[in-house]
C-alpha cells in the first residue's frame, strides 16, 4: 500500500501492516498495563488512609519524646573542682544549711583571716 | 459554486479541517465522548486507532523515513494517547490531538537518534544509500536524493514543508494545529523549498 497523498512520495508499506496493527497495539497497551500494575506492587507500598494516619502518629510521637528528651533533661553538674570555692559553691548549692552557708559566705569574700579566726 | 456544496464544508467542521481526506473517520463527537467515558473507552480506542493509523504512519514516516522506525513511533504515539485518555477533554479535535502527538513523539525520536549517532545529522549521501538499500523504499535515485534532502532540514521546517506539499493543508489549519503564526508558517516553507532547491539543484549539474 503506497501513500496516498497526490504527491507520490516513496514508502512502501508491508502487506497487510495496517490491517494487524490495531490488534497488536491493543495487545501492547494491555502488557503495559499488565506490567505497570506488577512494578507498582512489588516496589511500592501502597499508602492507603489507615497506613498514612499510623505513620503520621508514630512520627509525632516520636517527635514529642525527642522535645522532651532534649529541653527538660536537667542541666549537667559541673564535675568537681580541686580549688575550695567552687567545691564549697557545690556544697551550698546542695544544701541549705546555716553553717555550710556561713562557711561558703566567707570563703567566696576571701577573708581567710577573718574564718581561720572565727573557728578558733 | 452550488450552494449545497458550500453548506456541506462549512457544516461539516471536522471533516473540513481534517487533513485526513482519503479516510472515513468514526463521527467524531461521538467517539470523543466515548473515548471520555471509562465504560466505552477501550472500544472507541481500538477503533480510533484503527481509523487514524494509515494517516498517521504516512505522517510519521515522511519524518523518520524507514517503515521499523515509523512503527515504533507510531506505537508510542498510540500509548502516549492511551496514557493521556484521562486528560483529554475533547475540546481538540481528535485528529489535531493525534497529530500533534504523533510529531512529538517524531520530533523526540529524531533528536534521540542524532544524539545516539553523535552527528549533528546522517549526511544525505549516507541517507540516500540507506533509502536505496531499503525493502520499503519505491523511489529511483532523484526521490532519494529528495527524501534525503528533506531530511536535512530543521525538524520543524520539515514538518511544514511536508505538510504542505503532501498533504496541501491550509495554514491557517497548519497555523492551529501547530500552534505557530500563518507568517512564521509561510517563511517556513519558503525557507524550506529555497533550500530543496539549492540541493537539489546540486544533483542536476552531476
Amino acid at each position: 500500500m503506497k501513500d496516498t497523498s497526490d504527491k507520490h512520495a516513496p514508502f512502501v508499506v508491508p502487506e497487510g501492516y495496517f490491517e494487524a496493527f490495531p490488534a497488536q497495539m491493543m495487545a501492547l497497551i494491555e502488557d503495559y498495563e499488565r506490567d505497570g500494575e506488577r512494578r507498582k506492587s512489588v516496589f511500592r507500598v501502597h499508602y492507603s488512609d489507615r497506613l498514612r494516619r499510623l505513620t503520621h502518629y508514630a512520627v509525632g510521637v516520636a517527635a514529642t519524646a525527642a522535645f522532651f528528651l532534649v529541653f527538660t533533661q536537667k542541666a549537667p553538674v559541673a564535675p568537681a573542682m580541686a580549688t575550695a570555692p567552687a567545691d564549697a559553691h557545690s556544697t551550698y548549692m546542695a544544701s541549705s544549711s546555716a553553717d555550710e552557708m556561713y562557711d561558703y559566705m566567707l570563703l567566696t569574700t576571701n577573708d581567710i583571716y577573718n574564718y581561720a579566726s572565727s573557728l578558733e | 459554486m452550488p450552494i449545497p456544496c458550500i453548506t456541506f464544508f462549512i457544516l461539516s467542521g471536522e471533516q473540513f479541517l481534517s487533513f485526513f481526506h482519503s479516510m472515513p473517520t468514526p463521527s467524531v463527537q461521538d467517539l470523543a465522548h466515548r473515548l471520555m467515558a471509562p465504560e466505552t473507552r477501550r472500544a472507541a480506542f481500538e477503533e480510533m486507532v484503527r481509523a487514524y493509523t494509515p494517516q498517521l504512519y504516512q505522517q510519521i514516516r515522511r519524518m523518520v523515513l524507514y517503515h521499523d522506525d515509523a512503527n515504533d513511533v507510531l506505537q508510542n504515539t498510540f500509548l502516549k494517547a492511551w496514557l493521556g485518555l484521562d486528560n483529554f477533554r475533547g475540546e481538540a479535535a481528535v485528529s489535531s490531538w493525534l497529530y500533534r502527538i504523533a510529531m512529538n513523539e517524531s520530533l523526540t525520536f529524531l533528536s534521540k537518534q542524532r544524539e545516539q549517532l553523535s552527528l549533528d545529522q546522517e549526511d544525505t549521501a549516507a541517507i540516500v544509500r540507506r533509502l536505496e538499500g531499503d525493502t520499503w523504499f519505491d523511489g529511483d535515485r532523484l526521490e532519494a536524493e529528495l527524501q534525503a534532502a528533506i531530511a536535512q532540514l530543521p525538524d520543524k521546517q520539515r514538518m511544514v514543508f511536508n505538510l504542505r506539499y503532501y498533504d496541501d493543508m491550509k495554514y491557517e489549519e497548519m497555523s492551529e494545529l501547530l500552534d505557530t503564526s500563518v507568517g512564521a508558517l509561510k517563511a517556513s516553507y519558503h525557507f524550506a523549498v529555497q533550500k530543496l532547491k539549492d540541493k537539489l539543484s546540486g544533483f542536476f549539474d552531476e
